[in-house]
């Protein structure tokens, strides 16, 4: 099973959107890795507070999280992966996680962002890493919800 | 629904509505939440989905501001919230609670009469 998913989303866990997605990717563990949520006990418990009933949830930062997408990708169990930005993929990637494909799903706005596609922005840093990601192998794919067709980073990076 | 709240209660107090946007981050509402609400007074917020972004990120502002935050709001808890005198306290949000819980009935269900 190993590794069902691997997505970037800032918001982490929303609501029902992690319902749909966990179902949708038939998996039960979501492993969040996120140096500023792993390192504060009060957004691990808001975080935590926000999972679906039944959900285990584990919070990381990267060098742990590296390490547990490591053992969950040999793992019987599918793992979902949540992180809030394309730069902490990179940085799993070059700590030696193997994951196919990046789901990208949900960048909002931001001082240093710029409209990419649909509701998604990217900074300068978060473009590089995509690009990064994808001459390492890794394809990046923009699909917000489970529904939608997963659009190539490619095809929309005018960079 | 502050509309609906308006045409119900008329005049309200000090009530915001922000919404999350599509294009939002979880720090752009959260700016938008922090210009809302009046610093050093106790805010209710009210949010509609438990475990939504905006819950998240209002459960996360309530380590540094005074924030009670109630999900799964319904007009019948927005109106009750409005129209109180009471401080907000614990005892203020137990008695909310039930008012936004029995706003919620199977209301045809309890007709007696069957259809024709």
């Amino acid at each position: 099973m190993g590794l069902r998913l691997v997505r970037v989303d800032d918001r982490l866990i929303h609501g029902q959107v992690a319902t749909i997605w966990l179902k949708a990717v038939g998996a039960s563990r979501v492993i969040i890795v996120d140096d500023r949520t792993a390192r504060d006990d009060f957004l691990r418990e808001v975080i935590e507070l926000a999972a679906p009933a039944g959900v285990a949830v584990e919070i990381h930062d990267v060098a742990t999280g590296a390490q547990r997408m490591k053992e969950a990708s040999q793992a019987a169990e599918a793992a979902f992966v949540l992180m809030r930005s394309p730069t902490t993929a990179l940085q799993l990637r070059e700590a030696g996680v193997a994951f196919d494909v990046l789901n990208i799903g949900g960048i909002g706005a931001g001082p240093d962002r710029k409209p990419l596609y649909r509701n998604i922005s990217a900074s300068q840093a978060e473009l590089e890493a995509m690009r990064r990601l994808e001459q390492m192998g890794t394809r990046v794919e923009l699909r917000i919800v489970a529904d939608d067709k997963p659009v190539a980073f490619s095809s929309v990076d005018r960079g | 629904m502050l509309a609906s709240a308006a045409m119900i209660s008329g005049e309200m107090g000090r009530v915001q509505a922000v919404g999350l946007e599509p294009t939002d981050s979880p720090e752009s509402f959260a700016e938008r939440v922090e210009a809302a609400i009046d610093a050093g007074r106790p805010t209710l917020v009210l949010t509609d989905l438990y475990g939504g972004t905006p819950h998240n990120v209002v459960c996360a502002m309530a380590r540094h501001h005074d924030v009670r935050c109630i999900s799964g709001v319904n007009l019948g808890l927005l109106l009750e919230a409005l129209t109180t005198t009471d401080a907000l306290d614990d005892a203020l949000v137990e008695r909310l609670l039930p008012v936004a819980r029995d706003g919620i009935v199977d209301s045809t269900g309890r007709l007696s009469l069957s259809r024709d």
